[in-house]
């Protein structure tokens, strides 16, 4: 990489500095002298260190804002509404949970958004450094419940975070490339049909894991992806929104529905005291043994499932 | 001597808790595959009570196709009959749908029973039920898959003979335009 603030030139300044401090240090004969100057030498490397960072964050939000223009899309800093609702490891782990470099737009007719999502770790109350993700999200034709993919070289870390079984679907290549995990097989297996498995073979990326939940599919990785990357992973997550098979799409719209119509006929014909929260009221009106509507179903039975 | 007395004991309680762990996994997974069955049993009712009402629908608009309505019609008897095992009952439908398919070949003759509201609504939702019946087909299958692997591999394959427990049939229907569609290779 070129240009005046280059890796190289930037570690050329490093070791130019600290060899002058260490030769000054030691020239000068005292002992005193060579102990500042490693530490002097010490504070150089720490002080590279955050030029480095803050210089790499700053040259990769220029290159996504540039990915961006390019392809009609918007870059804004931050966006941590996007974490609202994402559970499940990584998400929801530590503390300073943040979205960073956000790029949204509308990739192959779906909207997508990519983002650097950090948190800080926490070991026994104590700080234990900085996880770093990059997360590409699309959205869904309609809510879903969890389903993880994980692709066998995600690494050991990641495949340690998820207890479930491994569900084994027709191809015996895409059991051996990808982990399903589900805690309800039918529903693995009805999105996760030929269709599906294809999508997700052609626009496989190295430890690129796959969570489809709620209105969202994402896809999430370890460390900063480059910006190259970038259209790939909108590439896997846009073809993975279009592949949900269309009868899974219309079941659980239907139960979506529902649900969303026994909410509003609990809230429609609940007593003022059910939604006004106290302390010995849950705020939350059962409606067992009544029947407002009249559709012969008790209001508490109009459940999604 | 004792101690070889007790290793002994203990193996034999190994192998019985191992023994009775895969007699209860293959159990689990029997009741799995008829759970499957019945799932899918339920989307296939649903198919062949559509059935009546399309064939009218159709016969409103072509009632000279007498031959093509009677064979829907005795394709869905013989597919609504109960008893059929999976394998049968894959080979009923695949007739029953090869009569549907020459079914919807009549309509295609007709624009005004294209058009009709209702015959549309009919083939949706005919389409939205072998959309269902396709998915619990596979997942029956996965189960049957697990299944016999189960009872075919070593040393599963001993528990399996000791208790007769049998494979289970795939439940496998053709599909014309699937058979038309280019090899998927990843």
């Amino acid at each position: 990489m070129g240009g005046r603030f280059s890796r190289r030139n930037i570690l050329g300044w490093i070791a130019g500095a600290a060899a002058l401090v260490v030769s000054i240090g030691f020239q000068m004969g005292s002992f005193e002298y060579q102990v500042w100057a490693v530490i002097g030498v010490a504070a150089l490397v720490v002080g590279a260190y955050f030029l480095f960072r803050f210089l790499e964050q700053t040259r990769h939000a220029k290159r996504l804002k540039a990915f961006a223009e390019q392809h009609g899309w918007t870059y804004r800093p931050e966006g941590g509404e996007l974490l609202t609702g994402l559970k499940g490891f990584p998400f929801g782990f530590g503390t300073g949970r943040a979205a960073i470099d956000v790029v949204e737009g509308t990739y192959s007719g779906v909207a997508a958004a990519s983002y650097t999502y950090s948190y800080d770790q926490q070991v026994a109350g104590e700080y234990a450094g900085e996880q770093v993700f990059t997360v590409t999200q699309a959205l869904l034709p309609a809510k879903l419940p969890r389903l993880d993919l994980v692709p066998e070289d995600a690494g050991t870390r990641v495949l340690s975070q998820f207890g479930l079984a491994d569900i084994d679907l027709e191809s015996a290549e895409f059991n051996r490339t990808w982990r399903v995990l589900s805690d309800d097989k039918r529903y693995a297996i009805d999105v996760v049909d030929p269709r599906m498995m294809l999508a997700l073979m052609r626009n496989r990326q190295q430890g690129v894991a796959v969570r489809i939940d709620g209105d969202k599919v994402i896809a999430w990785s370890a460390g900063v992806a480059h910006v190259r990357d970038l259209a790939r992973r909108m590439d896997l997550v846009a073809s993975i929104s279009k592949a949900v098979p269309a009868h899974v799409v219309r079941r659980y719209a239907e139960l979506e529905e529902q649900r969303r119509a026994g909410e509003a006929a609990r809230e429609a014909n609940a007593p003022d005291w059910a939604n006004t929260g106290g302390v010995l009221n849950s705020g939350r009106y059962t409606g067992i043994g009544v029947d407002a509507d009249g559709d012969g179903v008790d209001d508490w039975e109009q459940r999604s499932r | 001597m004792e101690w070889i007395v007790g290793i002994l004991i203990v193996l034999v309680v190994i192998i019985g808790i191992w023994a009775i762990a895969q007699y209860n996994g293959l159990v689990r997974l029997r009741n799995l595959v008829q759970e499957a069955w019945h799932q899918i049993d339920t989307e296939l009712q649903r198919r062949h009570d559509l059935i009546p009402n399309l064939v009218e629908t159709v016969k409103g608009y072509a009632a000279h196709e007498r031959a093509t309505f009677e064979a829907v019609t005795q394709a869905r008897a013989a597919a609504a009959a109960p008893g059929n095992s999976p394998a049968q009952q894959a080979e009923q439908e695949n007739i029953l749908t090869q009569a549907l398919g020459r079914l919807f070949a009549v309509a295609e003759a007709y624009p005004e029973l294209k058009a009709n509201q209702n015959f549309l609504a009919l083939q949706q939702e005919l389409t939205n039920t072998e959309d269902r019946v396709a998915a619990g087909r596979r997942f029956y299958n996965a189960n049957v898959r697990e299944l016999n692997t189960k009872i075919e591999t070593f040393p599963t394959s001993i528990i399996a003979n000791m208790f007769k427990f049998v494979k289970a049939e795939y439940f496998e229907t053709e599909d014309p335009a699937a058979r038309q569609a280019p090899t998927v290779q990843f």
